[in-house]
């Protein structure tokens, strides 16, 4: 699937529409995965799969229709039935044009390497791990993945976007009888993934959390490794909406240019960013994604804003963006750790969900790892707390930021030292 | 259909493989959504592919595609066969062995009164449309987000011990939400979807649109009431909430895969471990789960799992004591059981099946009781509606849950309403307060379409239903500053 596959394909729809307009949006998958616990490979799967959706546009209303059959024939099929639901369709009040052809720009994210590993290189990698774990009395679960993927859009109107690119991700668990570690590691490069470095990581994790105590209740000074706070990425994601936030419903209604994390935060996007980079326009109608800021110094810059809201209230139509970056500081996690008198160092949270959108209070468990840090050691493990907390809060109590690493293949984000964690109950393990 | 999967059955046979399946699946999917006034997401899809699970060895190789001839299925069968040998590496013993399950030839459909696909899409449109303009009617109202989603999954399965099944699974599910704004403060309330495998004539039956004003008009009035006061409460839980807390609670819990540790990395694992099954005190004695897949309308009634295997109905807890699991061909061994439960599930044709929750649901009393009956024995508590925030850890012990509408109970009557209500409980500690449930006309087939879990990520269905229920002593926080 390439560029030149979009372009024919739209042009077999745009001669055979009887509609004002029609687009074309693709995603395919040719993905490898190889997932063990237990100390077993229990699923190895090969997937190979192509989403198409075909919108078509009349007189100010719209429908979609799906196929996973790239063939003329069924390509036409698709069109028709979006047709026809777009016929059957009352006019959109919020109807918005398809984009006209406008530059986009691409990135390389392609390495060959990621789509040439094997399920039996794959095995005899994990089979080491094993040994290794097995001789340390742990037990391991994880997967090991990798794929090749693209995504294209295309309208009649000829705007154009395609973008291909390839994946591999390594996660694990290590778990000893009263403890265990995660760590992982995803990136396009499959050089850059190293399983048995992954592995190590996540044993040393589950040795220090051996006999783990009970924690009170309370608020604390953490420290949040980048894997950590990454868990409240998407929730920043789906809630910095520029129009939730005018019609008064978000955390973020009427904060638009004022104060509310410490001067020391800068999140943005970039899909251009050669530490992370990501797909580099909005998938379902094509539009470029650009740099953006969100929090500047501490100030709420930007809100993502859909097209039909932009052009309602006369703003600039800011998509929802593909990677985060959370500016980080010059320490390691070492260095921080190392600089801290009394702190809870917390490296995953778990199960994270709404409990209040107004006040953006989210609540979620800590996992595979809560530790005491007193006098710059890890002292001690503590058994997992559930906490209820607003993200924005922890950066606007920060204490200091440390390096930053990329985690779960879309963030860039720094360890986090943060007052005020509100850990408000136990859990027996 | 039946042609190709008969012929990559041969083809795995003729390379030895040690069992092999097939699963050939088109499944049309439909979604009509409304934000306000405008037409959101109108998209009609097919999903069409298969999916071939090979074992040899002691260990799987699974490949899949969306496109179906007959070289790709033959080729696949190969590619899963090699997968399988590289899978077997890494086993241990004699590897995986399944459980038996006698070869079936079978044809299985959900009961249908109004194919959901004959109702025109406009027609779809303009009910969400009418719901929408009836919230948006109310003053304060800020936001009207509606949907309908209709599914039909058309599947064809074989596999190398003579299993030949063709299944036509209908599933139809719509809901909407109000959202509120007053004083700069603002609170949401939802028309609780309520999914069944049925046809257009359950979505007739729900009261969409008679029930907007009042969903709008509450949520202008949570806006205004009180929050809860701290503490240790009596807690009176509808089925519509109360689904949620046995789908975290008791369903994954009991999935056999999670308890062996196949979920570590990333759905967790549970603290319902083997040594405890036919021991554990659960919950109290009248905690009754039983796990049916033949129920009528359930979500996860589809005559067969996605492994061949009929679905059946068993006990998971009798008397608050734990006795069983749900389970697949390649678990079920594991604890002794000689056949599996017929939990195996996939997300499309895509994915292999895995252990997923069955239809599990709380039984109600045999007895006539009301849900005034359990409010009657309350002096302080709260009446909870409707589903809210919810998380649970990954052992499934340490909860924490919301829900949509609050009343206050005070000696024995349902008062005012409340707001931003949470509770925290553990599980075998919430099920131990459990104290009285209502009878069977109160008990109500809630499910869920969007239950996620493996990697890669799963999303499966399933019921679970609930009578009213009462528990002592949970604590209450509230979910706001």
């Amino acid at each position: 699937m390439n560029k030149d596959w979009l372009r024919e394909k739209i042009e077999l729809l745009k001669h055979n529409k009887r509609v004002d307009e029609v687009a074309l949006q693709i995603h395919t998958e040719k993905q490898n995965l190889t997932r063990f616990a237990e100390n077993h490979i229990i699923q190895n799967v090969s997937k190979d799969t192509i989403d198409i959706h075909i919108t078509a546009f009349s007189d100010k209303s719209s429908g979609v229709a799906g196929t996973q059959n790239s063939r003329d024939q069924s390509l036409l099929c698709t069109l028709k039935r979006a047709e026809e639901i777009a016929l059957s369709s009352p006019k959109d009040p919020e109807f918005v044009e398809p984009l006209v052809s406008m530059e986009v720009k691409n990135i390389e994210r392609y390495f060959i390497g990621a789509n040439e590993i094997t399920p039996k290189e794959k095995a005899e990698e994990i089979n080491k791990i094993k040994k290794n774990a097995i001789s340390k009395n742990m037990e391991v679960a994880g997967v090991y993945l990798n794929g090749e993927y693209s995504t294209g859009f295309a309208n009649s109107l000829g705007h154009i976007a395609f973008h291909s690119y390839t994946k591999a991700n390594f996660s694990l668990t290590a778990m000893l009888d009263d403890s265990s570690g995660y760590a992982s590691e995803a990136d396009e490069d499959i050089d850059k993934v190293d399983p048995v470095q992954v592995a190590d990581i996540a044993f040393k994790k589950a040795i220090l959390g051996k006999h783990p105590e009970e924690l009170k209740p309370g608020k604390y000074q953490v420290i949040l490794e980048p894997l950590a706070f990454a868990g409240f990425i998407p929730f920043l994601g789906w809630t910095m909406d520029r129009r939730a936030a005018d019609e008064g419903y978000i955390y973020f209604s009427d904060r638009l240019g004022t104060k509310i994390a410490s001067s020391v935060i800068n999140l943005y996007s970039d899909p251009f960013n050669s530490d992370n980079t990501s797909l580099p326009f909005v998938p379902n109608d094509g539009l470029p994604l650009e740099k953006t800021h969100w929090i500047e110094n501490g100030i709420l810059k930007n809100l993502h804003t859909s097209r039909y809201w932009a052009s309602k209230k006369s703003l600039k139509p800011i998509g929802v963006p593909t990677n985060v970056i959370l500016e980080g500081g010059k320490k390691s996690l070492t260095e921080i750790i190392e600089g801290t008198d009394d702190a809870l160092l917390v490296t995953r949270l778990w199960y994270i969900r709404f409990v209040n959108i107004k006040d953006f209070i989210l609540t979620g468990m800590t996992r595979d790892g809560l530790y005491r840090v007193r006098n710059g050691k890890v002292e001690a493990a503590y058994k997992n707390m559930r906490f209820n907390h607003n993200p924005v809060e922890l950066l606007n109590s920060v204490v200091e930021l440390g390096k930053t690493k990329r985690v779960e293949g879309y963030t860039l984000i720094p360890s986090i030292r943060t007052e005020g964690f509100d850990l408000s109950s136990g859990t027996s393990f | 259909m039946k042609d190709l999967c008969l012929s990559a059955m041969n083809t795995a046979e003729n390379l030895r493989v040690d069992y092999a399946d097939i699963r050939i699946v088109q499944q049309r999917d439909q979604r009509v959504g409304m934000v306000d006034l405008s037409p959101k997401q109108l998209i009609d899809e097919d999903i069409t592919g298969f999916g071939v699970r090979v074992l040899k060895n002691g260990a799987w190789g699974f490949a899949s595609s969306s496109n179906i001839n007959i070289d790709n299925v033959n080729a696949s069968v190969n590619q899963a066969l090699q997968i399988a040998l590289a899978s077997s590496s890494t086993k241990e013993g004699r590897g995986i062995s399944l459980a038996d399950e006698p070869p079936h030839k079978d044809c299985f459909k959900t009961p249908v009164k109004i194919d959901p696909f004959d109702i025109a899409i406009n027609d779809k449109i303009q009910l969400l449309l009418e719901i929408n303009k009836r919230i948006l009617g109310i003053k304060y109202i800020v936001k009207a987000v509606s949907q309908i989603r209709v599914t039909k999954r058309h599947q064809f399965f074989a596999s190398t011990e003579g299993s030949l099944i063709e299944t036509d699974i209908w599933t139809v599910n719509a809901g909407y939400t109000a959202v509120s704004v007053k004083g700069g403060d603002s609170q949401n309330r939802s028309f609780q979807d309520y999914p069944l495998n049925a046809g257009w004539e359950h979505i007739q039956s729900m009261e969409l649109l008679e029930s907007a004003e009042r969903i709008a008009e509450e949520a202008v009035m949570k806006i205004e009431a009180d929050y809860p006061v701290e503490g240790r409460k009596d807690l009176v839980l509808d089925p519509s909430h109360l689904s949620l807390t046995i789908h975290e609670s008791v369903g994954h819990p009991t999935e056999l895969d999670r308890v062996l540790g196949y979920e570590a990395n990333f759905a967790g694992r549970s603290f319902a471990t083997t040594e405890k099954k036919g021991n554990f005190r659960y919950g109290s004695e009248i905690a009754n789960f039983v796990a049916d897949n033949t129920l009528p309308g359930g979500l996860a009634t589809t005559g067969y799992d996605d492994e061949g295997v009929k679905c059946q109905r068993w006990d998971i807890i009798r008397d608050g004591i734990l006795l069983n699991y749900s389970s697949t061909r390649e678990v079920a061994p594991l604890i002794g059981e000689k056949r599996s439960k017929g939990s195996a599930r996939a997300d499309g044709y895509y994915n292999m099946p895995i252990n997923r929750i069955p239809n599990l649901s709380l039984m109600p009393s045999p007895e006539n009781v009301t849900p005034e009956d359990l409010i009657a024995g309350i002096e302080d508590g709260i009446l909870i509606e409707g589903r809210g925030s919810f998380s649970i850890d990954q052992m499934r012990l340490n909860f924490q849950f919301g829900g949509d509408l609050f009343f206050e109970i005070k000696n024995g009557k349902k008062g005012k309403m409340l707001r931003d209500v949470i509770y925290q409980s553990i599980t075998p500690e919430f099920w131990g307060g459990l104290d009285a449930v209502s009878g069977k006309e109160y008990w109500e087939p809630r499910g869920f379409r969007t239950c996620g879990k493996g990697e890669p990520m799963q999303i499966a269905q399933m019921t679970n239903g609930a009578p009213y229920a009462r528990f002592r002593g949970v604590n209450v926080r509230r979910g706001r500053k």
